[in-house]
């Protein structure tokens, strides 16, 4: 279980230092392309040696992976950027040469594109890692412990001109840095990650911990090294809930650890400070009073000027007036009342001393609460 | 030299008919990789059907994929549109990977909690079944066609207004929301009806290279999707004869080819030939009046 | 130049106490505005003062948090299709399948019930729009083929076949040659005396003095609005762009990396 656990860790770790890379080049479904590409390499490789369980198998399925991940990068640029059609174009193709090779020579083995696909963590420690006789631990371990050494490493070495290819890649190429080569090494990077832990986790669950704790990161911060540290430490979390649910509950470990990421993810998109739904609609509705509260100091004050406060200042007249809500002319009102700004008299709302400076502030565009006036947003009307 | 399989052989031509179709609205609608992941969430939709009724009808496991897919589909749109960072593939991965291990769990717990489900692997689900096609999964498809393209062809101004310009469409008075959603529907149907003949990667494959290869040909919306429709309809009319050429030249007795990735591959090197071939709308315009380049 | 005296003040567009916000930010804020029926508008400011957001309100595409709105004296729910809208370019995408003339036809289309096919009344309200905007020779060049200014050009003829009272355009001239824009103005001239009325989200200064008659000056608040000969003066301008007037108000940002990078 221990052991079960531990590949499972690597794996996250692992895709959690290209998760980030990929979502911020908007090609995370690159994993997806990738983990159905490498059926071309294996059935080639197997054509080639027929044998099930080979080292060749799994070098065909890396090259083939690679081969996928850069026509499609370069297929993106002949098609303007369309990066979707393009994975969309190559990965089928890929796997069904793949299928199509191994229809036609593997039909009488085992090595069967249900197995490809479908990942098995359960058994994935059967295979040992030996040393003069001496077991260990699990191979999968092992070949991912290796995977998360050489990705650190390139980090290390390429930190900067990495930030700089996810922030603005054209400025990298002026300044003469090598973006062509980075670009070659996340193709090589992702599918390393994903061909060496595909066995045990299956590619579609690959991508849930590709894109799932990426998602949960980017929603927590805006820098990039606390995005990686936060990626893996998401990544981590999905494989704990996930084994845990699986021992649990008695189900499939890769499935339980795809659907705890994406189950992660979406708490995350709700929950998340700043950018999340309900802390959104928190402040939307926070900045609804405030901004209502102004509206009616300011127009409160301009009809007790002109005189008829009797008539439009009252809960009737506002709302009517300022096609407010009863409720929000309440709010609004209360909020102001507490701020001993406007107070309400015979069913009038009146506006005290303090109030009338805040309007004639406001009217002459002084928001001094407000900071910046008509800062440079732009969000669709569906939200509004 | 025998003639293939005549269930096969119209399944084909309307799997081609109605993926041309849908793929060239979702390639201008910038979302080739929708198909994929709205195929990939219909798994769930199927095992849950099944659990439910504990029928293997097909209506019932098609009416539970149309309800997931469809239900997927728009919590992609609504995810998009509340958090615009994850508009391009942040929401599709996500989704795509949530349903899938999603159908992985529910598929898990099936084969602990109930008898007599058998070995029905994922294989079928991927690449199709075209050898075990009948006539019924043809008429749907043909059906699902002729449906899509009456939508298309009725309202073929809102639609091309709306993608190409959808605030300016919506002040002209088109019913820019109604469209857009009965768009969807119409790609999760179609998914649904083609998932079990001729499998998701196909699928998938069909929806992007059919309008791809036509694009750089076309220069109008309506030449466009009728190309990419047309075009469908002649591959999937040319595969199964391709397959029974292959099959009499290099097929194991016993053996088949599989009609599926002979179906890709075909779609595949149509659309690359044409990206990298001639092109014939790109006649020069010498005398155009006020140019200023 | 000669400027033709302003015609009878009817407001083709009417803003009340429209406040438009952001969250808790107002983009616009108590904006009060009639724009004169028959007038060729620019609408002034500098950046982030809520220029696209004034248009997107006035057309309907933005609720507005409060206030009301009339285009040519109705309610917003009945001017669909009375206003011809033409967005930035950059707005949309131009790989898209179409030709210039699809593109001037897509105007006629808001007329035009689903079940009836595309007519000769349609077709010559396109043809008129395309040699409105000196097109006609470029009818069936696809629209990825086209340069900025013709792009430009384009899709002031689906503004034009639409036949509408009032149109809108937010920055036509962004990325056009200065002969584009000339016949440009030139045209929007012609609509002027065609009595159209048009609101121009606008950035150059002189070109507003020469050519438009009436001008807003926008700053999330409305800073003045009137004929531009009154309006467009040093106060208002200061007011408008801050202190710092004298300087573009266009001058672009300094990038992320200027001097700090290897």
């Amino acid at each position: 279980m221990l052991e079960i656990f531990l590949i499972g860790a690597l794996s996250a770790i692992g895709c959690g230092l290209t998760g980030p890379v990929l979502l911020l080049r908007r090609r995370v479904l690159l994993g997806d392309a990738v983990s159905h590409s490498v059926l071309a390499g294996i059935g080639i490789a197997f054509w080639i040696h027929p044998v099930v369980n080979s080292p060749w198998l799994r070098l065909g399925a890396a090259l083939s992976g690679c081969c996928a991940a850069w026509v499609a990068t370069k297929l993106t640029g002949i098609l303007r950027g369309r990066a979707d059609a393009a994975l969309g174009l190559v990965f089928p193709l890929f796997f069904s040469i793949g299928a199509l090779i191994l229809a036609i020579k593997a039909s009488n083995t085992h090595l069967d594109v249900d197995q490809v696909l479908s990942g098995n963590l359960e058994s994935s420690w059967l295979e040992r890692f030996r040393l003069g006789g001496t077991d260990l631990g699990p191979q999968a371990a092992w070949n991912m412990l290796l995977i998360v050494v050489a990705l650190l490493a390139a980090g290390w070495i390429w930190w900067r001109d990495l930030q700089l290819y996810l922030f603005d890649p054209q400025q990298g190429q002026i300044l003469g840095r090598p973006m062509a080569f980075l670009e070659i090494l996340v193709v090589v990077a992702t599918t390393s990650v994903i061909v060496f832990s595909f066995d045990a986790m299956g590619p579609i669950l690959l991508v849930a911990l590709l894109a799932g704790p990426g998602i949960c990161a980017w929603f927590l911060t805006s820098q990039i090294g606390p995005f990686f540290l936060a990626t893996v430490a998401a990544g981590l979390l999905s494989v704990l809930a996930g084994t845990g649910l699986a021992c649990a509950l008695d189900l499939n470990i890769a499935g339980s650890i795809g659907l705890a990421a994406f189950l992660i993810a979406l708490g995350t998109l709700l929950m998340a400070p700043d950018h999340g739904m309900v802390f959104r609609l928190l402040q939307a509705n926070r900045a609804r009073i405030r901004f209502v509260a102004r509206l009616l100091a300011v127009h409160i004050c301009q009809h007790e000027i002109k005189g008829d406060q009797a008539s439009e200042n009252t809960r009737v007249g506002l709302r009517d007036h300022l096609k407010l809500s009863e409720k929000e002319v309440a709010a609004g009102a209360l909020w102001l009342q507490a701020r001993s700004l406007a107070v309400w008299e015979n069913q009038i709302l009146v506006s005290t001393h303090a109030g009338k400076i805040f309007a004639k502030s406001l009217a002459e565009g002084q928001d001094s609460t407000d900071g910046q006036m008509g800062g440079e947003i732009q969000r669709p009307a569906s939200l509004m | 030299m025998t003639t293939p399989d005549g269930a096969v052989l119209f399944a084909c031509i309307g799997a081609g008919l109605l993926y041309g179709l849908l793929g060239s609205i979702t390639h201008l609608r910038r979302q080739s990789l929708r198909g994929d992941v709205l195929a990939h969430s219909a798994w769930p939709g199927v095992l849950v059907a099944f659990a439910i009724t504990g029928e293997k009808s097909p209506v019932v496991l098609a009416l539970g994929a149309f309800v997931f897919s469809a239900g997927f589909g728009l919590v992609i749109t609504w995810l998009e549109r509340l958090f615009p960072r994850l508009k391009g593939d942040g929401a599709h991965a996500l989704l795509l990977s949530g349903s899938f291990a999603l159908g992985s769990v529910v598929w898990s717990l099936m084969q602990r909690h109930m008898e007599g489900l058998g070995q029905a692997g994922l294989k079928s689900f991927l690449l199709g079944q075209a050898a075990a096609v009948q006539w019924p999964d043809a008429w749907t498809l043909l059906g699902a066609s002729m449906l899509a393209g009456l939508f298309v062809y009725s309202f073929r101004r809102d639609i091309s207004g709306i993608l190409f310009d959808r605030d300016h469409a919506f002040l002209l008075g088109q019913p820019t929301l109604a469209v857009e959603w009965i768009l969807d529907l119409f790609l999760a149907l179609g998914v649904v009806c083609g998932l079990q003949v001729v499998g998701m990667v196909v699928l998938s494959a069909l929806l992007v290279a059919l309008p791809l290869a036509v694009r750089p040909h076309t220069k109008s919306f309506g030449t466009f999707v009728l190309a990419s429709t047309m075009l469908g309809g002649a591959i999937g009319f040319v595969t199964p004869w391709l397959v029974i050429f292959l099959e009499s030249s290099f097929g194991h007795p016993g053996k088949g080819i599989p009609t599926g990735p002979i179906f890709v591959v075909m779609a595949t090197l149509v659309a690359i030939a044409s990206l990298f071939g001639p092109r014939f709308n790109n006649k020069s315009v010498a005398t155009g009046i006020g140019v200023r380049r | 130049m000669a400027k033709e005296p302003l015609p009878p003040a009817e407001a083709v567009v009417r803003l009340e106490d429209v406040t438009v916000a952001y969250g808790d930010r107002p983009a616009l804020w108590d904006v009060d505005l009639e724009i004169p029926k028959g007038s060729l508008t620019a609408v002034v400011g500098p950046n982030g003062a809520g220029k696209t957001t004034l248009m997107k309100t006035m057309l309907g595409l933005l609720k507005p948090a409060t206030g009301r709105i009339e285009i040519l004296g109705e309610s917003l729910a009945h001017s669909k299709g009375k206003v011809a809208f033409v967005p930035q370019r950059s707005s949309v995408d131009w790989d898209y399948p179409a030709t210039v003339g699809d593109l001037a036809l897509m105007g006629t289309h808001g007329s035009l019930p689903w079940w009836k096919p595309v007519g000769k009344e349609e077709k010559r309200r396109a043809r008129e729009a395309l040699e409105m905007v000196d097109l006609v020779g470029l009818a069936d060049r696809p629209i990825n083929q086209l340069s900025g200014g013709q792009q430009q050009r384009a899709f002031l003829a689906r503004a034009l076949s639409q036949d509408a009272p009032l149109l809108v355009l937010d920055e036509p001239f962004q990325g056009i040659d200065a002969s584009t824009e000339r016949a440009i103005l030139d045209l929007f001239r012609n609509l002027r005396r065609m009595g159209r009325s048009l609101i121009v989200v606008h950035h150059d200064l002189h070109t507003v003095r020469d050519l438009f008659d009436f001008s807003v000056l926008l700053n999330v608040r409305v800073v003045a609005a009137g004929p531009t000969e009154s309006t467009l003066n040093e106060e208002n301008l200061r007011a408008t762009y801050g202190p710092r007037l004298g300087l573009d108000p266009r001058r672009a940002p300094h990038g992320p990396y200027d001097g700090a990078r290897p």
